[in-house]
């Protein structure tokens, strides 16, 4: 691969050194054969800026020998009639390699230096995020193992509600962990390419209802208001998926905005037509362009009417990690990467926004088939 | 009254002594076993009232043991399984599980199923009436009643009704219910009881949006639970 590389680079160093001799070569009676010399030597400098190591050198070889040959006196012999002529080549020679060598070993440690840099960077940022992520998985194994330990070795000097609140810690304590490890195993699920989904027909009105029944007791008085057509088709799906998707987003709308807050779902199929073209019999309009393909996409939105995401943070909501700025709550920052995942998984398609009114608005597009409803009772 | 027997086939032993704990501080009476041969011959011996069988046992498939059990074992086998392994369950409940549960699962929720099963498999079947609050179906007659007014349902979903009263409690799988209710030739017409579910449920259910008698279980099938 790399040899390939190698010598097109010497075709095209070769190539250049030849057409710009062969376009000054009518001139150098005008502006003399010396002065073709230091165009040359421009041109070898300049590919060095470009060009392999070994390009640049065959490029001073050859532009060397081009204007011993065709340039200096006796023309088309590599003999050199002058001493000052043998000097100058030999100087020629020098300066070409000297220039391509130092060019390259410049080049170099630009590289290694701007690797340095991303290296660094990439270093920082994972700080940040592994110090992040380790905060909130250490933090309720602290508060689990402390609540047990006192349990343990101070039954009898706690009062039954002590005992009660730090049993409650536990219990609060395990399920945020056990929270963060699902997480945290979706998350090497999709990184593994493991997500395979399963396509089923799926009643998405029963999907989102049901969603929404299982997180009630995480919903901390957010009114949910759920809207989906009577006569939704149903559509094909992975169940699971899709309703670990919308989980996602349901509770970090509750854990982002104030107790109280009203949250929307809203689901609905949208369509475009595709089509061919037949060719026909009149003369003027050959093809004609026949729409007999429906494409079905479902599309869910979430949104809430908090206060919505920071503009220039909303780019990087779905990378992995990503914890709001000046976020509270707290969460290992995968949420909204394990949403993407999922969704894309499937063919589909994520977006967030600002609403005009406020808020934060997730929309969710899976190009779907659908179900034709002649399926009457029977 | 004997106290019911609960026989547990688990190899984690932290989770052997929670549900030991737990099993007879409700007054169960618990056997233990680690490895799918001892919960065999464990199961044969003492004919227990309900198994709750962990499928990643050590020892040989977790699902080969159901099978195994099922051939002589007519009593419920409740499936404690990871989460993600909807393929997993979906396979131990045609293999004839009744219910499942994932890890992690709660103490509450696991007795709520143990109680339910053992109880289906008491309930005096020769009456074939059968309430579930404000619903009253008569499988002699074939009737449905709903706040005492009869209701019309079609022959498929009373079909489909009559399989979830028959099977209260115990989750349906897709494939299951189609093989019951259309045939074995529809197995794959998995839009069939999406789509009959849901017409059911407007016909049964106070609130179709959130049904209390037919419940979702995601990606797996159905549950029909006495509301």
């Amino acid at each position: 691969m790399k040899k390939v590389h190698t010598q097109r680079q010497v075709f095209i160093a070769g190539t250049v050194v030849l057409l710009i001799a062969a376009a000054f070569y009518p001139l150098s009676d005008y502006i003399g054969y010396r002065s073709v010399a230091l165009i040359l030597l421009l041109t070898v400098s300049i590919l060095a800026m470009r060009m392999s190591l070994t390009a640049v050198l065959v490029a001073a070889v050859l532009s060397a020998l081009v204007w011993d040959f065709f340039f200096i006196p006796p023309h088309f012999t590599l003999t050199i009639g002058s001493g000052e002529d043998l000097l100058l080549i030999v100087m020629y020679f020098i300066v070409a390699i000297l220039n391509g060598v130092i060019n390259y070993r410049m080049r170099q440690l630009e590289q290694v230096q701007r690797q340095k840099e991303e290296r660094d960077t990439s270093l920082k940022l994972y700080n940040a995020l592994f110090n992040s992520l380790s905060h909130e998985l250490r933090t309720p194994v602290a508060a689990i193992l402390g609540a047990a330990d006192m349990l343990q070795e101070n039954d009898v000097a706690l009062s039954p509600g002590q005992k009660k609140a730090l049993v409650s810690e536990i219990a609060d304590g395990a399920l945020r962990l056990s929270e963060q490890v699902e997480n945290l195993l979706s998350m090497s699920r999709l990184e593994a390419g493991m997500i395979l989904p399963k396509k089923e027909w799926c009643d998405v009105g029963d999907l989102l209802y049901s969603t929404l029944e299982k997180l009630k007791p995480e919903s901390h008085n957010h009114p949910v208001e759920i809207s989906v057509p009577d006569d939704l088709p149903l559509v094909r799906l992975d169940f699971g998926l899709t309703e670990q998707v919308v989980r996602n987003l349901l509770s970090n709308a509750f854990r982002h905005t104030p107790a109280g807050t009203q949250v929307r779902i809203t689901a609905k199929i949208v369509h475009d037509t595709a089509g061919h073209f037949e060719t026909t019999e009149q003369a003027d309009t050959p093809l004609h362009l026949v729409r007999d393909k429906m494409m079905y996409r479902l599309q869910i939105e979430v949104s809430d009417s908090g206060s919505g995401f920071p503009p220039e943070e909303i780019e990087r909501v779905f990378g992995k990690f990503y914890r709001a700025s000046d976020t509270v709550a707290g969460g290992t920052g995968l949420g909204l990467f394990i949403v993407k995942g999922f969704v894309e998984a499937q063919g589909g398609e994520v977006s967030l926004s600002n609403q005009r009114q406020g808020g934060a608005a997730f929309m969710l597009e899976f190009p779907t088939q659908i179900l034709p409803q002649n399926l009457h009772a029977q | 009254m004997n106290k019911p027997s609960v026989l547990v086939i688990e190899d984690e032993a932290a989770i052997r002594k929670l549900l030991e704990i737990a099993l007879q501080s409700s007054g169960y009476n618990c056997l233990l076993a680690a490895t799918g041969r001892d919960g065999k011959i464990l199961a044969a011996a003492q004919q227990p009232d309900l198994v709750l069988l962990d499928l990643g046992l050590p020892d040989g498939d977790g699902q080969n043991l159901l099978q195994e059990l099922r051939e002589w074992y007519t009593k419920p086998v409740i499936i404690v399984s990871a989460r993600s392994s909807e393929a997993e369950i979906i396979q131990a409940l045609d293999h004839g599980a009744n219910d499942y549960l994932t890890k992690p699962f709660r103490t509450g929720e696991l007795l709520a199923r143990i109680r339910s099963a053992i109880r289906q498999t008491t309930n005096e079947p020769a009456d074939p009436v059968k309430i579930f609050g404000n619903l009253t179906i008569d499988l002699a007659t074939r009737t449905v009643k709903k706040n005492g007014e009869t209701i019309k349902v079609t022959s498929t979903e009373y079909a489909l009704l009559a399989l979830f009263v028959k099977n209260e409690g115990r989750v349906l799988t897709h494939a299951f219910i189609l093989r019951e209710v259309w045939g074995p030739g529809y197995v794959e017409r998995t839009e069939y009881p999406r789509v009959f579910v849901g017409q059911l449920r407007k016909k049964i259910e106070d609130d179709p949006n959130r049904p209390k008698l037919i419940l979702t279980e995601s990606g797996v099938g159905y549950r029909f639970t006495e509301g």
